[in-house]
């Protein structure tokens, strides 16, 4: 290599280095920190982790009052964490009617192709349900207090 | 360092700039490079390719949910659909080109450029993926550098399909870039449970035997299921000590193994056995570092062609 092109390759890769690193500030700044995509600080597991959490869900109802817990494909796209994530915005931004509503609409578009396996479903409820850990891993199951924070009936008005 | 003549001068920053440099600049064949390269860009192409409907399904979400970043921060709103789908069929055929060499000096960067945009737009939707992160930071590595010198359509077209015989600094940089980034990424990660509201008491093991929990049940909380390894290990918080301790140092001592080639490639492993652990227990998939493809700048891919 000729000194030009050393110079050029040591000077791409601290420039490239150093925007890798840089995302570390975001430690040492107030709430809420940003976090960035392809440059980040990796804040993965390093939250503080209380004894009991709060998951906002969905839930099926159907007409026997039986409850089913619905999977994440039904309210959206990109992943479990993806679609958690969309769901906790939305309640934080006051648009869980509209959740609800998206949801009841996939569900009956679902049952009329004959694709769903909630065709018992007659309504939706967004919930939220707080877990003590402690209680869920102690092979009780998914132990919590839910409240219904927003319900939508699954009307198909197609003949 | 090893593998480097002794020297008796004091430590002065000249003598550290020199000695990093060297290092820095360490001779590699070309095909180790050009490995690499294909590793990265068949892994590129792979995922890619499987995730193509869901992107597709993904471009078509509501604009509620539209957060952009990195260079998706010029965006104010969605880009129509079929705009973004086209993207990324882009993205592919850039990432075809790449890992087979062919025109590199231009499908190289250009692939980068398209992975570094699709993957931003991809999480660009309230959720940032960090097993995406490391994938585009190496194929900046790569494009930079001669990395179809070897094993390449353009390699084949010149009549020297394995490339020039011996070892060369330019091949030895990229490389070195790539592994650099690598562990830095983890080291930040580190870092950030350092700095984080439990500082060095993230080691003790409860924190991320809470955070296994909550992912579990976030995951029951959507109808599927935990990793049944979750409700086995809960209980024991001796192992998530050690667990965390271990996760801790493979983050931390990154930095400082990469200077000596074989300690650097027992990091590799280390790291890589991490992501199979966070799989088997938390059923998290870090798909990049689970082929193994994230590690392939640490080891002598030439080998396998010699066989």
């Amino acid at each position: 290599m000729t000194p030009l092109t050393r110079r050029l390759a040591a000077t791409y890769s601290l420039t490239l280095l150093g925007a890798v690193i840089t995302p570390v500030r975001q430690n040492w700044r107030p709430k809420p920190r940003k976090d960035g995509f392809p440059l980040s600080y990796y804040p993965m597991f390093s939250a503080r982790r209380p004894a009991t959490t709060t998951v906002y869900s969905l839930v099926g109802v159907a007409a026997d009052r039986t409850r089913v817990r619905l999977p994440y494909r039904i309210a959206g796209t990109g992943g479990l964490n993806q679609v958690r994530r969309q769901i906790n915005r939305c309640v934080a931004e006051g648009r869980t009617k509209e959740l609800c509503q998206r949801v009841a609409r996939e569900l009956i578009a679902r049952n009329q192709q004959q694709r769903s396996l909630f065709s018992e479903i007659v309504s939706v409820d967004l919930v939220a349900s707080k877990f003590r850990l402690d209680d869920c891993f102690a092979g009780d199951g998914l132990v919590g207090e839910e409240t219904v924070l927003e319900s939508m009936t699954c009307v198909d008005t197609q003949p | 360092m090893r593998g480097h003549p002794a020297v008796s001068r004091r430590c002065t920053p000249a003598l550290l700039t020199e000695r990093l440099s060297v290092w820095w600049f360490t001779p590699a064949p070309a095909a180790r490079l050009a490995g690499t390269r294909i590793t990265h860009g068949a892994f590129s192409l792979w995922y890619l390719a499987k995730r193509r409907s869901m992107l597709a399904e993904i471009h078509r979400s509501g604009s509620n949910d539209f957060a952009p970043v990195g260079p998706c921060r010029i965006l104010s709103k969605p880009l129509p659909a079929t705009v973004a789908d086209r993207i990324v069929d882009a993205t592919l055929v850039a990432a075809a080109a790449a890992a087979t060499g062919l025109c590199y000096r231009v499908t190289g960067p250009m692939a980068g450029a398209l992975l570094t945009w699709t993957l931003s737009y991809r999480n660009s939707w309230t959720m940032i993926f960090h097993n995406d992160n490391l994938m585009v930071l190496h194929a900046a590595a790569l494009a930079a550098g001669p990395s179809a010198d070897a094993l390449s359509v353009d390699a084949w077209v010149r009549g020297c399909r394995t490339g020039p015989s011996g070892a060369d600094a330019r091949y030895g940089w990229p490389l070195q870039l790539a592994s650099t980034t690598t562990v830095t990424t983890y080291a930040l990660a580190g870092v950030a449970k350092v700095a984080g509201p439990l500082g060095w008491k993230w080691t003790s093991g409860e924190s991320l035997r809470r955070q296994v929990a909550v992912d579990g049940v976030r995951k029951e909380a959507f109808g599927s299921p935990a990793s049944p390894l979750a409700y086995k290990l809960y209980g024991n918080v001796t192992l998530f000590r050690i667990l965390a301790l271990g996760s801790m140092a493979i983050e931390l001592l990154g930095p400082i193994a990469i200077f000596d080639r074989r300690l650097a490639r027992l990091w590799a492993l280390a790291a890589w056995q991490l992501h199979w652990g966070i799989l088997a227990i938390m059923k998290i998939k870090f798909r990049y570092q689970l082929s193994g493809a994230a590690y392939a700048s640490f080891m002598d891919l030439e080998r396998l062609i010699r066989r």
